[in-house]
């Protein structure tokens, strides 16, 4: 199988090297490639001087445009796998294995990597778990499948799911709406207990104003996503 | 603007559309005076106000619309165009 890493980055110079020089020793199976999202610092320089496969975004697009430019690439190359890992150090490149597996062995469609299921590591704010734990419980409510993690971005899929989300993926803060995408059309998500880190450096994407309007958004999504009758029980 | 193709034609028509039914009530008030009467407004001038309301709603409504398709439109060709440079830099360096 034929497994793809897609590192999403945004203004992580700090990061992004020690990622990708942690993920080739530990994965030099894996084929990667960076999604440079029309980064303002000197993110694109460093990809280029040290020859990194990367993918450079004439202007930004967000995360979620990001991301699917990279499924875009996987469809394109022919990849039977893809991975999300954020280029800001938080996604082990250790416990891939844990998320490919079962998407590689045909367990699920979709594997998403969860820090509350050992609960170990890093566990981030408890703003953020509150926040979590909602959208856990909506998502439950709406589309019966129980995701402790779900904005989690460390997450394996294979090829039908990839194709899914070329055709339509959230622009911003996309991965608790790619879940009920996903389950809507009919792919099992599944969970696999991983262990995040602390970001090595750069910001959280995600402020305090922020964050309201993303429950309110995502709310809103998984609402109209199970209003619409796209939900398969 | 039109002329100067600052402004579609499409989106002229709306606004042209506009004017007109702006100029029709200045010139027929009695349009406007029977009309409210015939649904139950007290003073024509309301119902003008009414009208335009509901008008520049929908135009606004149109014009967000028009924004989601283009931004739409703005994502896909970036995407392909980041995804062809990627391919013509991997082309070139095989010739190398």
């Amino acid at each position: 199988m034929r497994v793809l890493i897609i590192i999403p980055a945004y203004n992580e110079s700090d990061t992004i090297l020690s990622v990708v020089r942690e993920l080739e020793s530990v994965k030099p199976e894996y084929d990667y490639v960076v999604i440079n999202d029309c980064s303002t610092d000197n993110t694109l320089d460093i990809l280029r001087e040290n020859n990194i496969r990367h993918i450079a975004l004439p202007v930004n697009l967000g995360i979620g445009g990001g991301v699917q430019t990279g499924f875009k690439y996987a469809v394109q190359e022919g990849y039977d796998i893809a991975v999300q890992l954020d280029g800001d150090g938080q996604h082990d490149p250790h416990y891939l294995d844990s998320i490919v597996g079962p998407v590689e062995r045909g367990e699920c469609d979709m594997c998403i990597g969860s820090r509350f299921i050992e609960h170990e590591g890093f566990q981030t704010s408890f703003m953020r778990r509150v926040g979590i734990k909602f959208l856990s419980a909506l998502i439950k409510l709406c589309c019966g499948v129980r995701v402790t993690d779900n904005t989690s971005g460390f997450r394996a899929m294979n090829t039908a799911v990839i194709k899914h989300f070329t055709t339509s993926y959230a622009q911003d803060y996309p991965e608790p709406e790619a879940i009920i995408s996903a389950v809507s059309a009919g792919f099992t998500v599944k969970e696999a207990p991983v262990v995040m880190r602390e970001r090595l450096g750069g910001r959280s994407s995600i402020s305090a104003i922020k964050s309201a309007y993303y429950m309110i958004k995502v709310s809103i999504a998984i609402l109209l996503y199970s209003l619409s009758g796209k939900v398969k029980k | 603007m039109i002329k100067k193709r600052r402004l579609g034609l499409k989106y002229a028509l709306l606004w042209l559309g506009c004017g007109l039914a702006m100029l029709l009530f200045a010139i027929f008030p009695q349009i406007v005076i029977k009309g409210s009467a015939l649904v139950g407004i007290m003073d024509p001038v309301n119902a003008v106000f009414f009208i335009f309301v509901v008008l520049f709603i929908v135009l606004l409504l149109s014009m967000t619309a028009v924004t989601s398709a283009l931004s739409e439109k703005a994502l896909r060709l970036s995407q392909t165009v980041a995804l062809l440079e990627e391919r013509i830099r991997k082309l070139e360096s095989k010739d190398k």
